[in-house]
């Protein structure tokens, strides 16, 4: 392809429906093969091979497109703002390799699901993960990637619970929030780039976010990383990796490292190198932020590259140690672009071209990886590297294969690893030749160390596995079928190709793409005929294995790479899961504490209005009682009274009778007295000699009269007492009048113990929330009054 | 033929209103044509809401006084963008879930209160178009009440111990919310002279500086009043126990609709009433963004301890309210945009969420999360749909849920609160914590044929809630007609 052609103008736009039609192909197969797969047992999983050979043609075939230009589509009434898609050459690259690996390893896995239990899930969602995973590629604005990658991770979901064990279920289920989380920041990332930019495209939008203050740019970077950086296994957001991949097949883990990693790689590259550059190469202070950037991504990939391929030197589980080993590679590739936005003006295309070239030939030797050690799985049932060894005798083929793809990563020349590799640290040289700061040197050496790493831990996977005593349970015959080895074959052709001749795979397809985005064309130039065998790059190379060589010796010699760290020795252990642990605690007992305290605080209310009630209700039926007996004596009282006036007036009455009686009687006295008087006159007068006897009658006269008096009198007296008597009576009662009081007090209290075995329990009896409830409104009221009235 | 379809409000209503009590009778009579006939009522309000939706579409917003009557004395209904949207939503979501409930009611409650359950969710309806529709406070207070009446009466109604005392305080506080109101109105009433919102709006600014204290008294009691009704975070508690106690179509209503018609009526007072520059003198917005906030967290992390389902989607109701108010809260064009959408998807999301769950409970008598291991396989259908609904409430994009999300965000982001951001984020991904592993359980969580006895589930609810997940998963991929719709909604609002 004549490049000057390509450099010279801006690239064309076509407008083109196949971009959309891309990711649609795997999303219809899924439902496809769900649909058949009720039917047919055998078709399914040809049929879903199928499915992803027709998406990797159908991207393929865009090629004759994307070298005349941009394709582009536009929905624009579909979503929130449009769904827009956009393949570029770099789009059309990660497409490509993405497609590819899904084609490669679901060939590996028609023969090898074919003794699976879940394999009509496990190809349903593998072909919905792939339209996921493409979708991805092909988008041309921000929430239409966000879409495709969430669909990615929500489907791979059932991919890493494919053996459904309790540890993987826990790990899906880890990956699957983590993987929410991290896509949430994401969005939260678009949300800041679409308020601040006004737009979402995945286009360079430095001009259109001048003036604003760094921290807010820093701010969506850091979203976009850790968006990017969960699913890329960026350290230190790349925990679950190793328990994804431990714990889940190791097709799923070729699928996941293999492509799906790159989804996350490729999000950076357009975030760091695309989004934050100006879209006009003019104005150079635009970069500025970038570079910044990019220093700091430097050391984000190095940490990530050493720590990783430290990591892997310990491990004894083979997904372990290669998931491990993805995080160191993805760190390679961190680093290259770090590097890329940091040299921006300069050299960038240098970074560009290592980062992407890396991302493929890390595909194509893990994808074998992993493959491999599929394979291995499936005879043995082991990934365990202690109970594993020998077996060259049984698979001298996947040896030869395995030999590749360790050359491969470990850089030797004239396989594909040495020559991203070189590209990465030539760009690191460069940093250093324009900067000439010591920490970009540093960088530099720790990228050395982080490559001998690389070679020491696959020297021991190698080693575990091939070599040493064969276990004896493992000496019997295998077959393996010819369609597992075909994929690896396949990968090795590239491993090999790719890497005699890298400068035809650079030239016709790298540098057109990195001329697609705002890159110094001197520096693209300048990679166009790069001598990748010449003296200095071999001579790192050299260093790096002569390192390598050294650190093995000594780790086998000493048994360094079996030394088991302590468990607690993780990023995971340390930070993480008590982070998680203490936020998921406090977050599940934050309700039920809330909860339970108001319960609580209900209930307190509850029993103390009960209680004041009880109180108040024992009172009331006292004074009730108190009431009704007091009345009830009143009217013995009143009644008693009406008695006592009845015998009073009977009294009266009879004294009064008594009282006539008496004047009766005087008057008898009187008329006998009146008689006497007559007689004694007439006597006197006529019997006065008789005057002797007259003196003695008149005598006994008085005396009888003086005795009825003195009757009377005593009758008198005795209706006085009797008088006295019933006063005295009614007093009596009177008082007793008073002493029933205490009789009804205690009535009450029998009338309360009644009261109170009639149990009522605040727990059953919802009326507490109610008193809360309009407590809870009331208090409300006074809060919005007392707010409202005091900013008046 | 010429349709004079102005007066079709108004025959909404009444004619919902007359079905309502005709229905016992009808019952009592002939009781084979008691469902038709609610059904037929039904449809004839989406239908004619549909009807109104395309001619105030076409024709533009109008309005229509009640009996010729002209404002000051007469009931003035205004049929604005907003009306006809609540028209709808209310509508069709009423329907579908009548349609669903016909099934599920014959099993749930007892032969002789069916009639009078057809009856008070009429009743129900009737008032919640009486609220979309009337520009009258106090006719807008005549209609809260018939509406929460109605509603406690369809709580209770299984008369089980839980349900009455459920609705027992949702009555009380229901009444207190309702009395607030009342007094509110009356506050306005005392110093304008008028009760139409139109000419509230044009008397207010005058009179405002005269009378703070009333006005003041009036919001406070107005967010309090429809804060109750519409189950804000700190008066929400009546809230849960009620929308679990109440027969699943009803939970359906209760969540999606009945909570959001306050909700909307708090928009059309707020908004509509009382002039805009009250709120920049006034933090009382700011009051219910706040609160709209705790409602949001606290909604999201009750839920996620609730083992009963119905209750832990009551809960998530508690959240998603906040999102409404949230919305409104924030004034801006875009977030009140938001929220009115929110009311719609959420209308959809939560019905369709309570209606599979009542699936589940009718036909294997579930109601714990932990039990529902397994479910997936046996009921694939409901759990698909469930999935859906799970997804939408994440707000995982390509469902309605994410919408609404988007569309909140942004208007947050527009009037620069980024935090608000972080607090619509988070509370996904607490949403993705307590419904997701609910999805996985129900499909990945056993090994084998779970063992579980699933009665037959009757086509009708399985497609109405096929119905509403179709929806969900419409409304998320072409959203264009019903933003545009809205954004003319807001503008006519704002």
């Amino acid at each position: 392809m004549n490049l000057a052609a390509v450099t010279a103008g801006e690239t064309a736009r076509i407008y083109h429906i196949w971009p959309v039609i891309l990711p649609l192909i795997p999303l219809a197969g899924g439902i496809l093969v769900f649909a058949l797969g009720r039917l047919s047992k055998r078709i399914y999983p040809l049929l879903s091979f199928l499915v992803t050979l027709v998406t990797l043609l159908s991207t393929a075939g865009l090629y004759p497109l994307v070298k005349q230009g941009d394709l582009y589509c536009q929905l624009p009434k579909f979503m929130a703002v449009g769904l827009s898609f956009r393949v570029d050459l770099l789009s059309f690259i990660f497409a490509l390799l993405v497609s590819l690996a899904w084609c490669v390893v679901t060939l590996f896995s028609l023969p090898y699901m074919r003794q699976e239990k879940y394999s009509l899930t496990y190809f349903v969602f593998l072909l919905f993960t792939l339209a996921g995973n493409l979708g991805v590629m092909v988008t041309g604005d921000w929430v239409t990637f966000f879409l495709f990658f969430e669909l990615m991770t929500v489907a791979s979901y059932v991919l890493v619970i494919q053996n459904r064990t309790d540890e993987a279920m826990h790990a899906g289920m880890y990956t699957l929030v983590l993987g929410i989380a991290g896509g949430l920041v994401l969005l939260g990332g678009v949300f800041l780039l679409h308020s601040l930019a006004g737009h979402v495209q995945i286009s360079p939008m430095m001009l259109a976010l001048q003036g604003v203050p760094a921290w807010s740019l820093a701010t969506i970077l850091i979203c976009f990383m850790v968006g990017f950086g969960i699913k890329a296994g960026m350290i230190p957001l790349h925990v679950w990796m190793p328990r994804a991949y431990g714990a889940s097949p190791a097709i799923v883990n070729a699928f996941s490292s293999g492509a799906m990693v790159k989804a996350g790689i490729y999000g950076i590259i357009r975030i760091v190198l695309l989004v934050f550059t100006p879209a006009d190469m003019a104005a150079k202070e635009a970069f500025h932020f970038a570079a910044s950037a990019g220093y700091v991504i430097i050391w984000l990939g190095l940490i990530t590259m050493v720590f990783g391929a430290l990591m892997a030197l310990l491990q004894n589980h083979a997904m372990r140690l290669l998931s491990y080993s993805s995080i160191s590679q993805m760190g390679y590739i961190i680093v290259a672009i770090g590097s890329a936005a940091y040299l921006f003006g300069l050299e960038e295309a240098m970074g560009f071209s290592g980062a992407v070239f890396h991302a493929i030939n890390h595909t194509l030797y893990k994808v074998s990886f992993f493959l491999i050690f599929a394979i291995i799985f499936y005879h043995t049932g082991e990934y365990r590297l202690d109970r594993l060894g020998g077996l060259w005798r049984k698979f001298p083929l996947l040896m030869v294969f395995f030999l590749l793809s360790f050359g491969a990563i470990s850089g030797l020349p004239l396989l594909n690893g040495y020559a991203s590799k070189t590209l990465i640290h030539d760009a690191l040289l460069e940093a250093h030749h324009y900067y000439h700061t010591f920490d970009i040197y540093l960088a530099e050496r720790l990228f050395v160390l982080g490559s001998a790493f690389t070679f020491c831990y696959y020297a021991k996977l190698f080693y575990c596995t091939f070599l040493g005593p064969l276990p004896e349970k493992y000496n019997v015959n295998y077959h393996t079928s010819f369609l597992m080895y075909l994929p690896l074959a396949l990968l090795a052709a590239g491993i090999i190709l790719l890497g005699i001749w890298p400068n035809i795979f650079i030239e016709n397809y790298l540098l057109p793409a990195a001329s697609q985005f705002q890159f110094y064309r001197g520096g693209i130039e300048h990679l166009t005929g790069f001598h990748f065998f010449s003296e200095a790059p071999l001579n790192a190379s050299a260093t790096i294995f002569l390192l390598a060589v050294l650190l093995a010796l000594i780790g086998f010699r000493f048994r360094f790479f079996w030394w088991k760290p302590p468990a607690n020795l993780s990023v995971e252990k340390i930070v993480l899961q008590p982070v998680v642990s203490f936020l998921y605690r406090m977050l599940t007992h934050l309700g039920p504490k809330t909860d339970n305290a108001i319960n609580s605080f209900y209930y307190k209310i509850a029993s103390d209005f009960l209680a004041l009630c009880r109180v108040v209700g024992q009172m009331d039926s006292s004074l009730d009682s108190f009431y009704e007996n007091s009345s009830r004596k009143a009217y013995q009282i009143v009644e008693k009274s009406r008695n006592l006036e009845d015998s009073l007036v009977d009294a009266y009455d009879r004294s009064s009778k008594g009282a006539y009686q008496l004047i009766e009687r005087g008057q008898l006295v009187d008329e006998s007295l009146n008689e006497a008087y007559d007689l004694s006159s007439m006597k006197a007068y006529r019997l006065m000699e008789k005057s002797r006897q007259l003196d003695e009658s008149l005598n006994s006269a008085y005396e009888s009269s003086g005795r009825a008096a003195k009757n009377i009198y005593d009758k008198t007296a005795k209706m006085d007492n009797a008088l006295n008597m019933a006063y005295e009576r009614s007093g009596k009662a009177a008082k007793e009048l008073i002493v029933p009081g205490k009789d009804s007090t205690q009535t009450s209290k029998r009338k309360s113990k009644v009261s109170s075995s009639f149990k009522i329990n605040p727990m059953e009896w919802n009326i507490k929330n109610l008193n809360f409830d309009t407590l809870l409104l009331a208090i409300m009221l006074g809060i919005v009054f007392f707010v409202l009235f005091f900013f008046r | 033929m010429n349709l004079n379809y102005e007066h079709l409000p108004v025959i909404i209503v009444a004619l919902l209103l007359l079905a309502a009590f005709l229905e016992p009778i009808v019952y009592r009579h002939k009781k084979s044509w008691a469902a038709p006939l609610v059904i037929a009522s039904m449809a004839f309000f989406a239908l004619s809401s549909l009807y109104l939706m395309a001619a105030v579409n076409y024709h533009g917003p109008f309005n229509y006084y009640l009996g010729g009557w002209a404002p000051p004395f007469g009931i003035e209904l205004e049929i604005d963008y907003l009306a006809v949207f609540l028209l709808l939503t209310f509508s069709v979501i009423g329907l579908i879930a009548i349609v669903y409930g016909l099934q599920d009611l014959k099993h749930g409650l007892k032969d002789e209160v069916l009639g009078w359950y057809f009856t008070l969710y009429l009743l129900l309806m009737a008032s919640m178009a009486g609220i979309s529709v009337t520009n009258d406070l106090f006719n807008m207070y005549v209609f809260v009440e018939i509406s929460a009446i109605s509603a406690c009466a369809i709580i209770s109604i299984k008369e089980s111990r839980e349900c009455i005392e459920a609705s027992l305080k949702y009555l009380i506080l229901s009444t207190l919310g309702s009395g607030c109101i009342l007094l509110a109105t009356a506050m306005l009433y005392m110093i304008t002279g008028h009760l139409n919102i139109g000419y509230l709006n044009d008397v207010l600014p005058r009179v405002m500086s005269h009378y703070p204290n009333n006005i003041l008294i009036s919001l406070g009691f107005f967010v309090v009043g429809y804060g109750v009704k519409a189950a804000l975070f700190p008066l929400h508690v009546w809230l849960p126990d009620a929308h679990t106690a109440a027969p699943s179509p009803s939970s359906a209503v209760l969540s999606g609709l009945v909570i959001k018609v306050y909700a909307a009526a708090f928009l059309k007072v707020f908004l509509k009433a009382y002039p805009r520059e009250i709120f920049l003198e006034i933090p009382v917005m700011e009051i219910v963004l706040f609160l709209s906030v705790l409602a949001i967290l606290y909604g999201s992390i009750v839920a996620m301890v609730q083992e009963d389902i119905k209750k832990m989607l009551a809960y998530s109701s508690i959240a998603q309210i906040g999102y409404v108010f949230l919305g409104f809260s924030l004034m801006g064009q875009r977030a009140v945009a938001g929220g009115l959408l929110h009311i719609f998807n959420h209308a959809m999301m939560k019905s369709m969420l309570f209606l599979a769950a009542g699936i589940i409970i009718y036909s294997t008598g579930i109601r714990r999360i932990r039990d529902m291991k397994g479910l997936g396989v046996k009921l694939p259908l409901t759990m698909g749909a469930f999935t859906i609904g799970a997804l939408s409430m994440v707000g995982i994009p390509g469902t309605n849920g994410f919408i609404s999300k988007w569309q909140l965000a942004l208007g947050a982001l527009d009037l620069g609160r980024p935090i608000i951001v972080v607090v619509i984020l988070l509370s996904s991904l607490l949403n993705c914590l307590y419904y997701m592993p609910i999805v996985i359980n129900a499909f990945f969580g056993v090994k084998g044929e779970p063992e579980l006895e699933i009665g037959k589930v009757p086509g009708v609810m399985l497609y109405s809630i096929l119905f509403l997940g179709f929806g969900i998963i419409f409304f998320g991929i072409y959203p264009a007609p019903l933003l545009a719709f809205l954004q003319k909604t807001v503008t006519a609002i704002l």
